[in-house]
């Protein structure tokens, strides 16, 4: 699954702990979501999309496959 | 109240800046498993004999003992280790997800790995690997009864698998599954 969260983290000037403190997850979560390793849970999904008050498809997209 | 999820490294404390909070953590969920290693670590020293051809027999002494007394004794190592496993999973709940599913794959591998190197413990022992690695911890190979600074080595072999053994196990198995698998995360 694809993701903007780099780009979006990027754009509030954020570091992958501080997102990482936001979202109550550790920054290794975060680096694998950033990185498409992990695909996050529904919850923690919407969790990114409250945060960055946008749609849950607006940040992550499923891919072709 | 924190909002950090439970860190799964500092199980193995192994983390670079390690502080003495993650020590008290590290001490808090390991509690039981170190009770459950010292009286399982107690009861094969005092109550088996760990002397071949007699090794991980009861002595006959305490099978004198009151079957119920014997039975108390004998279950203390189990009850802690059941203990363990619940403080443990607790610690594991408290995770955030892609840890919890890494720490709970590596116990699984762990789980499996276990059982099956006691599977085929028996056959390792009846091919003499058990009786080499008993001489090969004693001072040149030569015969003693007296306990030596690396019977530790032998513990671990001890015949049956002994609670102690088996924890060590899966507590070995379960590093060596974490490592690989939060590999692919780094």
């Amino acid at each position: 699954m694809k993701n903007k969260l780099r780009e979006l983290r990027a754009a509030k000037e954020w570091s992958q702990s501080d997102l990482a403190d936001k979202l109550g997850v550790s920054r290794q979560t975060v680096n694998a979501i950033e990185t498409e390793k992990y695909d996050p849970s529904l919850p923690l999904a919407f969790k990114v999309a409250r945060l960055f008050k946008l749609p849950i498809e607006e940040i992550f997209e499923l891919g072709k496959d | 109240m924190s909002n950090k999820p439970n860190d799964p490294e500092v199980l193995l404390n192994f983390k670079k800046n390690s502080q003495w909070a993650d020590a008290k953590v590290f001490m808090k969920v390991n509690y039981w498993l170190f009770i459950c290693l010292a009286t399982g670590a107690a009861n094969a020293l005092l109550f088996h004999t760990i002397v071949p051809p007699l090794d991980g027999v009861l002595r006959e002494d305490f099978l004198t003992w009151p079957v119920g007394i014997r039975l108390i004794i004998e279950s203390v190592p189990l009850l802690a280790g059941l203990l363990w496993a619940r403080s443990l999973a607790r610690f594991i709940r408290g995770m955030d997800e892609l840890h919890r599913r890494i720490t709970i794959e590596a116990w699984l591998i762990a789980a499996l790995a276990t059982l099956g190197f006691l599977s085929i413990w028996p056959l390792l022992d009846a091919a003499g690997i058990s009786a080499s690695v008993y001489w090969a911890t004693h001072f040149h190979g030569e015969f003693t009864d007296k306990p030596h600074f690396i019977l530790g080595f032998w513990l671990l072999l001890d015949k049956p698998p002994s609670i102690f053994l088996t924890l060590c196990l899966l507590y070995g198995f379960y590093i060596l599954g974490y490592f690989i698998l939060i590999r692919c995360y780094k």
